[in-house]
Order: C-alpha cells, then sequence, then structure tokens
C-alpha cells in the first residue's frame, strides 16, 4: 500500500499549530473584552471607582488571561471582592449584602467563549487546509 | 464618529426602543438618563455606558456595552426589579430590528446578564441589564 501526500499533511500540520494559537489568542483577547465590560457595566455605581479598576491582561503566551478588578493594594482588593461576595458585620463595619458583578459576568461569558475558541480552531484548521 | 456620539445614539436608540415594546409600555415606567431627585420609584435608569471599536477587514464598528437600571419601590422587594429587568430584556435581546441608531447598522443586541441587589437605603432593590449592541457604520 502506498500512501501519497503524506509529506503535505506533515507540512499543513506544522503551519497550523501557529494559525491556531494566532485565532485563538484573537478569541481569548475578544472574551477578555467582553468580560471586562459587562463587569464594568454591572459593578454597582455606589461602590463609587471600583468600575474603572476592573481591567483585563492577556498572559504573554496568548492562550488565556484575567481580568481583575480592585487597586493593587490590600484594601483595594478587600473592596473589590466585598462588594462581590458582601460581609458579614463585625466590630469594623457593618453587614453588606453580596452585589456580584464578575461571576455573573463570567457565567453569562463561559459558553460564548467556549464557542468562540472552538470557531476560531475550526477556522484556522480549515484556512490551512484551503491554502496551497 | 467619536466614542460619546455612539454612546448617546445608541442610548437614544435602546430609549425609543423600549417605549415602543407594548410589554414595557404597561408597565408605565419613565426611563432617565439622570433622574430628578425625590423622583418616586419604579423607573429605570441609564447606568454605564461604554463603546469601544470593533472594526474588521470591511466595516468600521463599535460594541457599545451598557446598563440598564430597574429601581423598585420600597418593601416592592427583589421581584418588581428583576420583573422590570426581565421585561427589558425580553424587549431588546436579539431585537436588532428594532433598535435604530443614527449613522449605524445594528447587527446584534444582546440583553442579559441580569442582576438585583438591595440599594444602599437598605428599603429598595436594583436590578441591573448589561446589553450589548453591535454597530456597523453605515
Amino acid at each position: 500500500m502506498r500512501v501519497e501526500g503524506h509529506k503535505r499533511l506533515i507540512r499543513k500540520m506544522r503551519q497550523l499549530t501557529p494559525e491556531i494559537r494566532r485565532d485563538v489568542a484573537k478569541a481569548i483577547d475578544k472574551s477578555l473584552q467582553e468580560g471586562a465590560s459587562t463587569a464594568r457595566v454591572l459593578v454597582p455605581e455606589a461602590s463609587g471607582a471600583l468600575a474603572e479598576t476592573i481591567s483585563y491582561e492577556m498572559h504573554p503566551s496568548g492562550l488565556s488571561g484575567k481580568i481583575t478588578a480592585g487597586e493593587k493594594t490590600g484594601d483595594g482588593q478587600q473592596k473589590a471582592l466585598t462588594v462581590e461576595g458582601g460581609r458579614r458585620p463585625d466590630a469594623r463595619a457593618g453587614a453588606m449584602a453580596a452585589q456580584p458583578y464578575m461571576s455573573i459576568a463570567r457565567k453569562a461569558l463561559a459558553r460564548k467563549h467556549k464557542n468562540r475558541v472552538a470557531r476560531a480552531v475550526r477556522k484556522a484548521a480549515k484556512r490551512v487546509s484551503n491554502s496551497g | 464618529m467619536a466614542e460619546y456620539d455612539v454612546a448617546s445614539e445608541t442610548q437614544a436608540g435602546i430609549r425609543a426602543a423600549l417605549l415602543a415594546d407594548a410589554d414595557f409600555a404597561a408597565l408605565d415606567l419613565a426611563i432617565y438618563d439622570e433622574p430628578p431627585q425625590d423622583e418616586p420609584a419604579p423607573f429605570v435608569r441609564f447606568g454605564r455606558i461604554e463603546a469601544r471599536r470593533d472594526d474588521t477587514d470591511g466595516f468600521l464598528g463599535w460594541i457599545v456595552a451598557l446598563g440598564l437600571e430597574a429601581h423598585s419601590r420600597p418593601k416592592a422587594g427583589r421581584i418588581e426589579a428583576q420583573q422590570i429587568c426581565g421585561k427589558i430584556a425580553a424587549a431588546l435581546h436579539r431585537q436588532p430590528g428594532l433598535v435604530t441608531v443614527t449613522g449605524f447598522a445594528v447587527i446584534e443586541v444582546e440583553a442579559g446578564p441580569i442582576t438585583a441587589t438591595r440599594a444602599v437605603d437598605g428599603a429598595t432593590y436594583t436590578g441591573t441589564v448589561a446589553v450589548s449592541v453591535r454597530l456597523d457604520a453605515l
């Protein structure tokens, strides 16, 4: 039995990885932008400037990223967490109801993001297989 | 068109679409950019609005994300805020044909997620619907 075209197939497979990485990175960037934007819209206005601190950053690999909230200080992080999860009363302050913004944005984005990445992979694979 | 113009035009389009929706109009609620002081609830108010560019190879596009807040009456509870948010979402979600934004084709409108939390006064609730509008310049 003779298999023809295997060299071309190997060449295509090699091309595929960077193509997929590039497209998946774009999809992740889009999801991060969307997630940060939704969280900023949902965060209660009464929490002051918290919305302004919600941002995202891509990992240098381009294949992951994170959305963060709160100033990069202990107090800032505590405030962001308190708005999200609420607070029980203690000696320093009274109770505060949870006003989730991050978890809701994440849940809303989860399926959309999964589909977006799957679409990016399919698109890259199709493009490579159709190219010369 | 500048960022703030796109945001303002989208805000106007969303407001008009909501007022034209029979189910939402039946609630007889005012929609404010900034409600007058001591305005009695329930009412709807525009929250945060942000516009970002979303250009593709062939189109100059924008994505406008905005929050619509439903303010409930004291003691009406979370239910009232959620019901208003539900009507807003039902009127807008996947209804790009019902929203008109001057200078743009409205490609998609997504309404949701919804959140409702107790307001700082401890008596009323504020529900928020996150709305995302994708636009292409005409």
